[in-house]
């Protein structure tokens, strides 16, 4: 393997890299809405 | 003033101020709304034999999409699972699995049942519930592995999409729940009852724990109260105890204990009596009236099943649960 062609692979590792974060770089769970839960009052709400 | 509210899923019934999380960790009071934390994001994620639940009585052989959230609504010092149990969701590794995708990939890997299990499901009852919903409407049948402390309501309403539930009943004394466990005996009990008015196949077990819980006195009399008010038909599993958590220093639990305890429940009236987390005959199935081995199991392994259409294949038999 060349110098050149050393470079080039280096170059393109480091290109491909940059769209493999946009892949799997993404948060999990963030921006989810809560889910609002079943079974509870208000207290000042009568039973 | 005016945004605190109370949670009324579990006898616990936590009174929440404005941000504040309730005990089981995992439901928040935000500006007078509750919520869940833990909706769509189970923390243990596995496929596993249906007897691991356990349950003996229940499609044997089959295999269960297990799932569980952070969270707890006891706090029990012998815990096995305690490192996801004890814990805030935001200390647990969670995946992002809502409900849709549980029953898809339930499916996708020949799973006949999803089981909500480990930690303890009431916490997230409305992951729970939004999935059982949807497992219904494609065959795919619903267990939960609980400790039964949830009050009656909820657990009516969870009943309809419920198949079968396995219930943790520790011990048969106050002192036992209010001391190692943090919380009551009785709405557990109140529990089982609601469950077997429900209609709902319940198996229950019970980790008989040396020094703790393994006199045979109450073992005697929490078998007397499951022959009389949930019927001889209701199978037991007595679990060994290995030491977890808390209770570090107690010893793992003789088997001559277990075999006791499994004694005193058939003399009891107990039809069908188990002992688990231990290699023994006391593992198997046997027809209760011409004694034949009917499922032998190995561990969570079935080696053979001789009930045909719910009955014994050697005496005709009816044998209690569900079997296809």
């Amino acid at each position: 393997m060349t110098r050149r062609d050393f470079l080039g692979f280096f170059l393109l590792g480091g290109f491909l890299s940059l769209f493999r974060k946009k892949i799997t770089g993404k948060k999990i769970n963030s921006g989810k809405k809560q889910k609002e839960a079943m079974f509870w009052r208000r207290t000042d709400e009568s039973k | 003033m005016g945004k605190k509210v109370q949670c009324e899923l579990c006898p616990t019934e936590c009174v929440l101020e404005d941000f504040q999380v309730g005990g089981c960790r995992v439901r928040i009071n935000k500006g007078g709304v509750l919520y869940s934390l833990v909706y769509g994001k189970p923390c243990s994620v596995a496929i596993d034999p249906i007897e691991k639940k356990p349950f003996f009585h229940f499609l044997p052989a089959t295999t269960a999409f297990s799932i569980a959230t952070a969270g707890c609504v006891l706090g029990c010092k012998f815990c096995q699972n305690w490192q996801i149990s004890q814990a805030k969701p935001e200390e647990t590794d969670y995946y992002n699995l809502p409900p849709d995708d549980v029953v898809r990939q339930a499916m996708f890997y020949g799973c006949r049942t999803i089981t909500y299990t480990y930690t303890e499901p009431t916490v997230f009852y409305e992951y729970m519930y939004d999935t059982a919903q949807i497992a219904r409407k494609f065959n795919v049948k619903n267990t939960m592995h609980s400790c039964g402390y949830i009050k009656e309501k909820p657990l009516r309403e969870l009943s309809k999409y419920l198949d079968a539930a396995d219930i943790d009943l520790k011990a048969f004394t106050e002192d036992f729940y209010s001391r190692i466990c943090g919380g009551r005996l009785r709405p557990v009990l109140d529990a089982l009852l609601v469950l077997k008015d429900e209609g709902v196949w319940l198996e229950i077990t019970n980790l008989v724990i040396s020094t703790l819980n393994d006199k045979m006195d109450e073992i005697k009399e929490m078998c007397k109260w499951i022959v009389k008010n949930l019927g001889p038909n209701v199978p037991l599993h007595f679990s060994r105890f290995f030491p977890h958590y808390k209770l570090n220093n107690l010893p793992p639990t003789p088997f001559e204990t277990l075999r006791d305890a499994r004694n005193v429940a058939m003399d009891a009236g107990l039809k069908y009596v188990y002992i688990g987390n231990i290699r023994s005959d006391a593992e198997n199935t046997c027809c209760p009236k011409c004694k034949n081995i009917l499922i032998e199991r190995i561990g969570y392994f079935v080696k053979q099943n001789n009930i045909s259409e719910g009955r014994c294949r050697f005496c005709s038999t009816k044998i209690a649960g569900i079997w296809s």
